[in-house]
């Protein structure tokens, strides 16, 4: 096992190629290598999320006193709207499921590459013109789309909503939901078919148990948002009336739609991040995952659980039935107070080292833990009656999607990051980085609670001095801007290992999975030869003592389970 | 599945006991506290029909405290214990390494049954107040008809001798081209916004339905919203309690002014709600609003 | 799929054989019980596990609020499992166990070639962008679209040639 402290020691060259072959941009452009793909996701989704922090930053900005007139109205409205579409669409989605699952499924379970090495190119080009697009409208006459990313009909028709960034906002969602879709298909059929031999479905990392729950979401929940999104199309342009009344369409259509697709868009969303919180943890405990088929029961239910729940976004319609929509929502907190439990199992007796990812994961369950709690209390529909749409919804969702996207992400990111580039990023800007996000965070996100509370409504421009929103709103904003600060730490992070690299090592972090197993980066293919696999954690066991063939034994003094 | 675990030493036992003294401690709060729990910074509610709402939000709330405490208690113990290099005073060679426990049924089915117990009780609960809040009295004292539109507010009420009182926003609903053009946010002043009046103690039928977009009808006071859709008239009851002035907003985004899509509501004494009501009496037909 | 051409992680068909207890050999070797078949049984098992699951909430849904959109929605969720779900079980009684279905497998169990990957080509890129030009269409009018579906057409076409060359291995 190697550890931190006997490490460092600067290179004198780049680390080295280990792929022939075409390089720069026309290799970018070209190589159906998964890493290769999976690195253009990466970071063309973190440069879709530093755009979106900063619309972010215009937004408190706007909002820090009353009366503000930092942008118009006409301008808020498309910033929060893009915001929201930029990270729901283009971040926090992409950055996961096509992101790292490009990079470490096919190692993870030791395949070559992905099942479709070109379709899994086309996703990364119908996902970057998608973004594009979406990201062009603010340069169309009449701005970027102005509806808030859920797009409510019959705000979002032709008539409320005239000119072209509406409909850039909607080609661009059509690009990227098919994205999303071949990504799924990919990883499905990777994660069944190219597993390396002895890598049964009950050995596969949690990691990729979760991506592959997430491809049969995606599968289930995109197909509908694509749909929904050409009927628009249709109603905006073609003279259909699926969502208007005048026709004898049906507005709250739009919305049950939307939903179906939106709920299980979060848990696409938050899924990923679990997994990789849960191949952290027991890295940096030196233990195994603690209750491994929990984790993966407790997914499979997650996701079921998620795809009949989307009403709960809608009770205050009316029209849905509240007691189904409540007792499912509720039900959720079920297996996730089981992953929470199987997480705390993890680190329980092992030995805890805290190095930045590790970290990142502790300040995932932290943050996380309130987001979800505040969930529950949102699943009930009276309570739901008097803070819906206001700033505690906002407060909730941001606990979670930072919580998991951006804690859980990062995290990921300084995990993974020696293993695709061979270089390590330094621990001081890394904790640096760390305390700043999760102090600007709180500060940022626990005021709002209490505004939405005393009946500050989301989406409004500004408010008066007479509402006493003033103090809790200055707070968040400059926890907002302490959030933008940790991101620039992060940029001299990532610029200072690419001026004076430090090499990494195959497994630096001592990890369990088969990706600490081949080199860093990567070679060709993934590797030059891959160890006995007898449990969910082969690195491990070839660097411990190994089990019997056809036995689940597990490390020295573990216990047999089959 | 063997649970891979010794019996249980002394020690483990406390740890245990002291695990089962914290839940019935919290759940002893829970029930002690549910008549004399602070607001959590909410409001008391002004009607009725949110009596339950607001005492479920209290105990919600304070149960959801007790478990993240407990949680964060759980992590946080996690962390300051089991650090490798401070373990029991001292630092652990570098190549030990810690037991490997992969399963422990008992305590995997206790952390998945106790959820589900809290989560029934809850929504036993849930449905009480749910159904309080939403359900529709067949024969309101006095019907109030709701009207929202891009971006104010329309109070129509049918008197029971044929007349009609309607209440719009004074002046200006929008704001002027000059506003737009210069693309300053444009408050519209105080005095416009439309006032709903209700009289104490009298059970009130909303009629809310929306004339273009998709709006939301929220008085936080009142502790409750509710959309105003176009097409489909949503109804629901208020037997307002105390009389006072509230603000309500427009929650559901619908469009430029948004913002500016405010009201509010008068509760009047009885008398002096009758006394409103001859004051206001106007005998107009009621014409939509277009 | 990629082509799995060798034998030793390949799907090989089990003759069905006649049997009078037909029901009962069908469910041995649907879930692996008899020897030599089941490999695949999870993978099956969790598309089927998916429609089952979301037929359960669709009779619970529909027969507590009569709303049609969500139980279409649901209806088609339980057919998104089905029609993966089922093939796959039905290759999972005819199939043996692969190496990586195994507890026991060495990583030699493995060898072989695993599938074809194309190791580089120009076409997604230049289909991905003239569908994102067919997209911009959407928006700006249809001759958009006609550049970005002579080039799709171009990439498709491309790409096919490339495949039956064998393509840049």
């Amino acid at each position: 096992m190697t550890l931190l402290d006997d490490r460092p020691a600067i290179l004198v060259d780049e680390p080295e190629h280990h792929h022939e072959g075409p390089s720069g941009l026309y290799q970018w452009i070209t190589s159906t290598d998964h890493k290769v793909i999976g690195k253009s996701y990466l970071y063309t989704s973190i440069v879709f999320f530093l755009l979106a922090g900063l619309m972010a930053l215009m937004i408190r900005t706007q909002l820090i006193m009353p009366n503000n007139t930092f942008g118009s109205q006409q301008t808020y409205d498309e910033l929060f709207t893009m915001h929201g579409s930029l990270m729901m669409y283009l971040f926090a989605g992409p950055f996961a499921f096509a992101g790292f699952a490009n990079l470490i499924i096919p190692i993870q379970v030791g395949a070559p590459d992905m099942a479709f090495p070109r379709l899994n190119l086309l996703s990364y080009w119908l996902y970057l013109s998608g973004g594009l697009i979406l990201v062009g409208g603010f340069f169309v006459s009449g701005g970027a789309a102005d509806f808030g990313w859920v797009a409510y009909a019959p705000l979002s028709g032709i008539i409320r909503s005239p000119g072209a960034g509406p409909d850039m906002w909607i080609a661009g969602l059509i690009l990227t939901g098919f994205s999303a879709i071949f990504t799924g298909i990919n990883l499905v059929t990777t994660i069944f078919y190219l597993r390396a031999p002895g890598m049964t479905m009950f050995r596969i990392p949690i990691f990729s148990w979760n991506m592959l729950v997430t491809a049969i979401l995606i599968l289930i929940a995109f197909p509908v948002l694509t749909s929904a999104l050409v009927m628009l199309y249709a109603d905006r342009h073609l003279g259909t009336h699926f969502f208007t009344v005048v026709g004898g369409g049906v507005p709250v259509l739009w919305q049950n739609l939307f939903w179906f697709f939106g709920h299980p868009e979060v848990y696409i969303l938050a899924l990923p991040y679990f997994g990789i919180v849960t191949e952290i943890l027991p890295v940096f405990s030196r233990k195994p995952v603690f209750s491994y088929k929990g984790l993966v029961f407790a997914t499979l239910l997650i996701a079921g659980l998620s795809t009949g729940v989307w009403a709960h976004h809608m009770f205050t319609t009316g029209v849905v039935l509240l007691p189904f929509f409540a007792g499912m929502s509720y039900l959720i907190a079920v297996p996730t107070g089981l992953k929470f439990f199987a997480w705390i199992g993890t680190m329980w007796r092992g030995h805890l080292t805290f190095e930045t990812p590790m970290l990142f994961a502790i300040g995932f369950l932290v943050v996380f833990l309130l987001g979800g709690l505040s969930g529950v209390i949102l699943a009930a529909p009276p309570i739901d009656f008097f803070v819906h749409d206001t700033y505690y919804v906002v407060a909730h969702f941001h606990e979670v999607l930072i919580g998991t996207a951006v804690l859980g992400g990062f995290g990921g990111f300084y995990y993974w990051y020696p293993k695709f580039t061979g270089r390590m990023l330094r621990e001081p800007l890394g904790q640096t980085h760390f305390v700043m996000l999760i102090v600007g965070f709180l500060l940022q996100t626990m005021p709002q609670y209490v505004l939405g509370l005393e009946g500050m409504p989301r989406r409004i421009a500004t408010y008066t001095v007479a509402e006493h929103w003033t103090t809790l709103n200055v707070i968040s904003s400059c926890g907002g801007y302490l959030i933008g600060l940790s991101f620039a730490v992060w940029l001299v992070n990532l610029w200072i290992s690419w001026r004076h690299p430090i090499l990494a090592g195959d497994d630096p972090w001592g990890g369990h999975t088969l990706e600490w197993a081949t080199t860093s980066p990567p070679p060709h293919h993934n590797f030059y030869s891959i160890p006995p696999i007898r449990s969910e954690r082969p690195t491990w066991d070839m660097n411990h003592e190994e089990p019997p063939p056809g036995s689940d034994v597990q490390g020295p003094t573990g216990i047999t389970v089959r | 599945m063997p649970a891979g675990q010794d019996s249980p030493t002394p020690r483990r036992r406390s740890y245990r006991r002291a695990a089962l003294v914290v839940i019935v401690v919290a759940g002893a709060l829970v029930l002690a506290g549910c008549n004399n729990l602070p607001t959590f910074g909410t409001f008391p509610p002004v009607t009725k029909q949110e009596g339950d709402a607001y005492s479920l939000y209290q105990s919600i709330t304070l149960l959801a405290m007790v478990i993240g405490a407990f949680i964060w208690a759980l992590i946080f113990w996690c962390v300051f214990r089991y650090r490798r290099n401070r373990r029991n005073g001292q630092p652990v060679e570098a190549g030990a390494v810690p037991k490997q426990t992969r399963y422990n049924l008992k305590w995997e089915v206790a952390y998945t049954i106790s959820p589900i117990i809290i989560v029934a009780g809850l929504f036993g609960y849930t449905v009480v107040a749910e159904n309080q809040s939403t359900i529709v009295h067949k024969h309101p004292a006095i019907t109030v008809d709701v009207t929202g539109f891009q971006w104010g507010w329309r109070f129509d009420y049918p008197l029971p001798n044929g007349e009609h009182i309607t209440v719009l926003p004074k002046g200006e609903p929008t704001p002027t081209l000059a506003q737009v053009t210069t693309g300053l946010p444009a408050l519209i002043p105080v005095e416009t916004y439309p006032t709903l009046v209700l009289p104490e103690g009298e059970m009130v039928q909303i009629n809310l339905v929306s004339n273009d977009v998709v709006h939301g009808f929220y008085i936080p006071e009142f502790l409750f919203s509710r959309y105003a859709l176009p097409g489909i008239t949503n109804e629901f009851d208020f037997t307002a309690t105390r009389a006072g002035l509230f603000t309500g907003r427009c929650t559901q985004f619908c469009g430029l002014y948004h913002t500016e899509m405010q009201f509010f509501v008068q509760v009047l004494p009885p008398s002096a709600y009758t006394a409103w009501v001859a004051a206001h009496e106007v005998p107009i037909p009621k014409v939509p609003l277009t | 799929m990629s082509e799995n051409t060798d034998s030793g992680r390949s799907d090989e068909v089990e003759a069905a054989g006649q049997s009078e207890h037909w029901v009962r050999d069908w469910f041995r070797r649907s879930w692996g019980t008899s020897k030599g078949t089941g490999g695949f049984r999870f993978e099956a098992a969790i598309y089927l596990g998916t429609a089952a699951f979301f037929a359960v909430v669709l009779a619970i849904y529909w027969f507590t609020s009569y709303e049609g959109g969500g139980a279409v929605m649901l209806l088609f969720t339980v057919c998104l499992g089905l029609l993966p779900g089922s093939y796959m079980f039905f290759w999972s009684r005819r199939m043996k166990k692969r190496p990586e279905d195994r507890l026991d497998a060495e990583v030699d169990d493995g060898v072989g070639p695993v599938g074809s990957f194309p190791d580089q080509s120009v076409w997604p890129f230049v289909l991905g962008i003239s569908i994102g030009f067919c997209a911009l269409g959407l928006v700006f009018g249809p001759w958009l679209g006609l550049v970005g579906g002579i080039g799709a057409f171009c990439a498709v076409a491309g790409v096919t040639m490339e495949s039956r060359r064998g393509g840049n291995i």
